[in-house]
């Protein structure tokens, strides 16, 4: 007689060899209301679409317009959103502690986090398919161009996602937001565009970009993808664990590729690639926390070339200052190498660019001085950090109005000093060459004056680690 | 002949908990301030003081999720601060607020905290099983885990600290808002981990509960160590006189004559067989030199008999002395 298994908690083991927090996520996800109306609402949307499409009357373009529409919304929006609140979260309901005490690195719980939801974006889209293959049969479709474009949306998704899950580790909402708009704002851009082509029968052409242009921006955004959750775990991970070093190092790898890739692109607004990692590493590295751990120091101590590669690669912003100060050199010999580029972006070599690449260094190094010289205990500097920065842009935002009318009096030289005011105004216009002298004093002042609090600081923290380790040295 | 070398002596065991002249400062404010104590392997440490004494940011600091400002905290001799991949390993940790997820039942949550804790496949369903077992949770595998009372979560979450079989455990008031029964049981499960030899470090603020459980409190206040040592101690420690009750045949009006006449002796107060007396030297060689000497005076002493301070009376008396003298916060 066949005896049956006694009832139980019997879980499947298929899921060992998928990351447990992907488990964890999933199983929890897929139950949550927000994807759970997400996928019916698709489903019901397009067979409504679907029906209503291929009556005699109606236009096919229409109806593949909604239904990327739709499908763009869903993957580029609602789905990457519901990682804003991932790791805050975990943080919130006291339970990114207890994840902590696990053997589960930072990344593998962030990247998890990111996977899971990307897995339900797929999911949705795997869902659609059917869709795509009807509307083939009716026929007026491009076919491989609307499945490039279903993978180039997933992709972006992925992307996207990355962003909010990266985001979600910061405490504060206005950071959070200030960085989500643009970005769902860039998303709307991108979904009207592919619409707006798709509906056309155009299918690919939105991506007709060229190659150099591919080899810029598809491994860029995969990159941006990485760097941003390992951003954000190495923003939860214990201080004995060091993720920004290697972090720095992919980091000004890819930015010497993105310079080489800008140049040898050489169109208008091929800089912004370069500009925006430099931002982007220079906001990481500025805003960590010096490790008070020793054990961090050691591979520095064994490394023959340690001693030099601690100046700029060791987690905290002390080394962060220099490792700023080593892209803007860069960006610097770049610019002299290759002045072209540049003025195809309308900056012209020598004055200018000099200027915008003091004002810019200047712009990421004066909101550390006036966190550490502010609130230098912050449980969270990148929230310090970025809200002086905020401030600081939305005082150069104000001001701007004044310096496009040429009002460029005493005064007005004066607040120049603010460095993205220079960085605007040399963005924005043709400056003369007095103002471009003054402007580059100014930033130059600026720099040194950021460089003297850090070191001020550091000074500070040095003599507290020290007094730290003679005390643990005697007990 | 030379006599056989002697064998080498083992080395004493290294205290599964350990802390020296450990500081945190939170901006002006000083948490734990200088702090020592050692735990030995096998033992149960309450830890007592009142809110705000640095019990919890020490708990945390030995967990491994708060850096010390200075001075040295480790587990079974390894460094909280230089390893603590290493010292997660040997530690179970249960904060005092239990964190929960929506969406996910009781066998899933410990199913999650077993894989991440590198569990897989027989062995993990094993392990899951087993602590539902010990916790009682079997009947509730699948009730999603934020519909789950009170104790069933704190049950939960101390079932989650034991999926990895920790030598140590830091529990930081586990017992907080369960009622009565729920607390019972919950000591009856910590009973259990004790006598499987686990070092445990509990905190509470019930402390005739710890006074049973421990086999020393350590009584912080300020983020400094108070005192340390076994309830008895505590209960007694500060106190250089005793209070004895003594019962007596006959009328009690004789022993208020006999405590005039002796001079280290206090008379109190009258009770219905005898009086209650305050003696100079609190030392049980003092109390038995009183005894025969009640007794040689020819007092009948039916009743004699030490009044105990109970530990929230000494834990009382004790931070109150500390405020008249200026040191607590």
């Amino acid at each position: 007689m066949n005896e049956t298994p006694p009832p139980g908690p019997v879980l499947a083991d298929f899921s060992d060899s998928i990351g447990p927090m992907v488990v964890k996520e999933l199983r929890q996800g897929l139950r949550t209301r927000s994807f759970t109306w997400a996928f019916l609402f698709v489903q019901l949307l397009l067979l409504i679409f679907m029906t209503g499409g291929f009556t005699e009357s109606s236009d096919s373009r229409d109806t593949a317009g909604s239904f990327w529409f739709l499908l763009q919304v869903t993957l580029l929006v609602v789905m990457p959103l519901r990682g804003l609140n991932a790791l805050n979260a975990e943080v919130r309901n006291n339970t990114m502690e207890l994840i902590a005490l696990t053997r589960m690195s930072a990344w593998r719980i962030v990247s998890g986090k990111w996977l899971a939801l990307m897995s339900q974006s797929v999911l949705l889209a795997v869902a659609v398919l059917p869709y795509i293959v009807i509307r083939y049969f009716f026929g007026g479709m491009n076919v491989v161009a609307e499945l490039i474009l279903l993978f180039v949306v997933i992709g972006l998704s992925g992307v996207v996602t990355a962003l909010m899950v990266g985001l979600s580790v910061v405490s504060n909402f206005l950071i959070r937001s200030f960085f989500t708009v643009p970005a769902v704002v860039l998303v709307f851009r991108f979904l009207g565009e592919s619409v707006y082509r798709v509906s056309r029968g155009d299918g690919l052409a939105p991506f007709n970009l060229g190659l150099w242009a591919w080899i810029g921006i598809l491994p860029a955004a995969i990159y941006l993808g990485y760097y941003l959750l390992d951003m954000a775990a190495s923003r939860i991970a214990p201080e004995a664990v060091n993720y920004a070093s290697r972090r720095r190092i992919s980091g000004l790898a890819v930015f010497v590729v993105s310079l080489v890739v800008a140049h040898g692109w050489a169109v208008s607004g091929a800089l912004w690639i370069p500009f925006l990692f430099f931002g982007l590493f220079a906001m990481d590295a500025l805003s960590e926390h010096p490790p008070m751990v020793a054990s961090v120091d050691e591979p520095f101590r064994r490394h023959p070339l340690g001693a030099v590669l601690r100046i700029f690669l060791a987690p905290g912003w002390w080394s962060g200052t220099f490792y700023v100060l080593l892209l803007s050199a860069l960006t610097r010999i770049a610019a002299e190498l290759a002045p072209s580029v540049w003025m195809n972006s309308g900056i012209s070599p020598g004055g200018e660019m000099e200027g915008l690449v003091l004002a810019f260094t200047a712009s990421l190094l004066t909101p550390l001085a006036v966190m550490l010289l502010s609130r230098p205990s912050h449980p969270q500097p990148i929230v310090s950090y970025c809200l002086t920065a905020i401030f600081l842009g939305a005082i150069a935002v104000s001001l701007m109005p004044l310096i496009e009318r040429g009002d460029l009096s005493e005064l007005m030289m004066l607040v120049m000093v603010i460095p993205p005011l220079s960085v605007f105004s040399i963005l924005s216009q043709s400056l003369e060459s007095d103002t471009l002298t003054w402007i580059r004093f100014l930033q130059t002042v600026m720099i040194i004056l950021s460089m003297v609090v850090v070191f001020w600081k550091k000074m500070r923290v040095r003599e507290a680690m020290a007094a730290s380790r003679r005390e643990e040295a005697t007990l | 002949m030379n006599p056989p070398p002697l064998p080498p002596l083992d080395p004493p065991p290294v205290p599964a908990i350990r802390v020296e002249g450990l500081c945190r400062q939170f901006g002006k404010i000083r948490a734990v301030d200088g702090l020592s104590f050692s735990i030995a392997q096998g033992e149960v440490a309450g830890f007592i003081g009142a809110n705000g004494a640095g019990k919890t940011t020490t708990m945390r600091i030995l967990a491994t999720l708060e850096y010390p400002t200075s001075g040295v905290a480790q587990i079974m001799g390894t460094n909280v601060m230089d390893y603590p991949a290493r010292v997660r390993e040997m530690l179970g940790w249960m904060p005092d607020n239990f964190g929960t997820y929506d969406n996910m039942t009781v066998i899933e949550y410990l199913d999650f905290f077993a894989r991440a804790l590198g569990y897989r496949g027989k062995e993990r369903r094993e392990r899951v099983d087993e602590v539902m077992e010990f916790t009682e949770l079997n009947k509730l595998h699948d009730r999603l885990i934020n519909k789950l009372s009170k104790g069933m979560g704190q049950r939960l979450c101390l079932g989650r600290a034991l999926i990895h079989d920790p030598q140590v455990l830091i529990l930081d008031e586990p017992a907080a808002g369960l009622d009565p029964k729920a607390r019972v049981e919950l000591r009856h499960l910590i009973r259990i981990l004790a006598q499987e030899g686990k070092t445990i470090l509990i905190s509470s603020h019930i402390l005739s509960e710890l006074g049973e459980m421990c086999d020393t409190l350590i009584f912080i206040n300020a983020g400094k160590v108070v005192h340390q040592g076994t309830a008895e101690s505590m209960k007694r420690h500060g106190l250089e006189t005793a209070v004895v009750q003594v019962g007596i045949l006959g009328d009690p009006a004789r022993l208020e004559q006999w405590a005039l006449m002796s001079p280290q002796v206090k008379y109190l107060q009258a009770t219905k067989d005898g009086a209650k007396l305050e003696v100079a030297d609190g030392s049980p060689q003092a109390l038995a030199a009183l005894l025969r000497r009640l007794i040689g005076d020819g007092i009948e002493v039916v009743d004699f008999r030490r009044e105990e301070r109970n530990l929230e009376d000494a834990f009382i008396e004790m931070v109150g002395k500390l405020d008249r003298e200026g040191g607590g916060r």
